[in-house]
């Protein structure tokens, strides 16, 4: 429920919903713990806590921010799977040239429906991170049948066969790209790491708490301004989290290039090249 | 705009500018805040600011190294792809010696004119910054010329066959690296990223602010080379991103040595038969 808000709104309006929590709630607990424990044994024990502070601070702030990286890398990923993907369709609709007109024709059309399965309806499930079996099946359907063509198919000559031999190292990269999108599409930050990270946000407040510094106001800025860093990299997190949903999400260009550069380079108008260079001879 | 403007000049004009404006602005906020803010009150809290400042302080250095490497890491990577796409062109030109000397003539024909394609036309428009698919397409004509020249070719013998083989699998790689070479040239850090970035910034540097110094102007110096120190990584950040834009960007050296190399094997070869009796 919460997961299906942070990807349905805006990043800046998750922003201002996260900074918002992560700074009040911490700002309302130290407003009662000011009331509750003495500001002078505070005080007095100001450079205790700091330097001991160091160290549980130091081992958050580098666990958040390898995260945060973490989640980055993850996203950086999933665009090269989708781009490898992307390639493997190139491939097949490139080398179709070289099959009978007729298979080739049928299985650039295939690539095609494939391409638009793909862009119409997977992306906008991936996006709304719809990720029931059912609304994958038409895809694997389709690219089972390209697969299926393509290995039924009986070479009659030599070139042909170069051809084939190929053109099936190609569909077995699709399908493991299309394994490995789905896959990414999946995955996300484990429920246990965002545990530790706000439970480590509370410690870190706590931490805060247990200065005694002269001035409350000071001591609200403080510890508004160490939280409101925080909530920003948490933000980030949520933002890069679920690389193929919301708002900041991998694309699907790549598919879409391969369609236009296949449908370009097999217009129906142009020439066979071979034939065109004879011609010039 | 902004991007044009950065992409545009000089890496030292753009770090002038990006450290000038961050430090110019923190230093303008801290007088501000001086002026409104008891200096006497936050003279007592000092040891208790300085020693939170520690969190805030390594969450953001951590992020922004990181992030720091992650684009010089994304620009090394672009590299490679570069090279990776020369290189298939080098294996397709050598390979197509195996083919009969027609369609061998027409494919290293078809090759040296991708190359043109990419050189003259495709890297000075990625430097541009412009990705538009108009820019692309005579790259992608003249591929999928050369494409279904090879996969149309019937071979007469088994070592045409195998050249064939080995040419399609080439093929299908120049195509990948093409693809990649296109999708990381319009590469670059996400918007949010450099939101989250200058907004962590800002209050890295604001936390500065709440320093309570003997003298003001140690406070300015403080908060001044924090603020430059910042926008420091900034400006790496900027001339490492968009690895295919700008003054620091990948070259199209590769290309160029492939079709160097390329003409350098046609003339041995011609030359050769010269040299018999």
């Amino acid at each position: 429920m919460l997961n299906h808000w942070f990807y349905s709104h805006s990043t800046w309006e998750v922003a201002a919903a996260v900074c918002l929590a992560v700074v009040a709630i911490p700002l309302l607990g130290l407003w009662i713990f000011h009331r509750l424990v003495d500001w002078h044994v505070r005080e007095e024990n100001t450079a205790m806590v700091g330097l001991s502070y160091a160290l549980c601070g130091g081992i958050y702030a580098v666990v958040l921010a390898f995260v945060a990286v973490g989640a980055y890398e993850a996203m950086d990923k999933g665009a090269t799977i989708a781009g490898e993907e992307a390639n493997s369709l190139g491939g097949l609709a490139f080398d179709s040239a070289g099959l009978p007109a007729a298979l080739g024709a049928r299985l650039r059309a295939d690539v095609d429906e494939y391409i638009d399965i793909v862009t119409r309806k997977e992306w906008p499930s991936q996006q709304a991170y719809q990720m029931q079996e059912r609304n994958y099946k038409e895809g694997w359907a389709q690219v089972r049948r390209i697969g299926l063509d393509l290995a039924n198919f009986e070479p009659e000559t030599q070139g042909q066969a170069t051809v084939k031999t190929e053109m099936l190292h190609t569909i077995n990269e699709l399908l493991s790209a299309r394994r490995a999108r789905l896959l990414a599409a999946n995955a996300h930050l484990p429920d246990a790491v965002w545990q530790m990270l706000i439970f480590g946000l509370g410690l870190v407040a706590v931490y805060v708490f247990l200065f005694g510094p002269h001035s409350y106001k000071l001591h609200m800025a403080v510890t508004g301004l160490t939280m409101l860093s925080i909530g920003l990299v948490f933000t980030l997190i949520i933002a890069l989290d679920y690389p193929f949903r919301g708002d900041l999400s991998v694309d699907d260009d790549a598919y879409l290039s391969v369609k236009e550069v296949s449908n370009r380079a097999f217009e129906p108008a142009e020439a066979p090249p071979a034939a065109a260079h004879e011609e010039k001879k | 705009m902004l991007v044009d403007f950065l992409y545009t000049h000089p890496t030292w004009v753009v770090g002038l500018v990006v450290i000038g404006i961050w430090t110019g602005v923190s230093l303008a906020g801290l007088y501000i805040f001086h002026r409104l803010v008891d200096v006497q009150m936050r003279h007592k809290d000092t040891e208790t600011v300085g020693l939170t400042y520690a969190i805030v302080a390594v969450v953001y250095a951590v992020l922004i190294a990181f992030i720091v490497v992650d684009v010089f890491e994304t620009f090394a990577k672009s590299h490679e792809i570069a090279t990776a796409e020369a290189n298939k062109l080098s294996n397709l030109m050598l390979d197509s010696s195996g083919l009969p000397p027609q369609i061998s003539e027409a494919v290293r024909a078809d090759l040296d004119k991708y190359i043109d394609i990419v050189v003259k036309s495709e890297w000075p428009s990625q430097q541009k910054g412009k990705l538009g698919d108009a820019v692309f397409e005579p790259g992608w004509t003249a591929l999928a010329h050369l494409s279904t020249r090879l996969a149309m070719f019937e071979p007469a013998t088994m070592g045409q066959n195998v050249n064939k083989g080995e040419m399609l699998h080439a093929m299908n790689d120049l195509i990948k690296a093409r693809r990649s070479r296109i999708l990381a040239a319009g590469e670059h850090l996400p918007d949010v990223v450099w939101q989250i970035l200058l907004l962590a910034g800002a209050v890295a540097v604001g936390y500065t602010y709440l320093f309570g110094t003997h003298s003001f102007r140690i406070h300015l110096a403080i908060t001044g080379l924090i603020a430059a120190t910042i926008s420091l990584v900034f400006v790496l950040i900027i001339a490492l991103d968009y690895p295919f834009r700008g003054e620091v960007s990948v070259g199209d050296e590769a290309f160029l040595g492939v079709k160097a190399t390329a003409s350098a094997a046609l003339e041995t070869q011609e030359a050769k038969p010269e040299a018999r009796p």
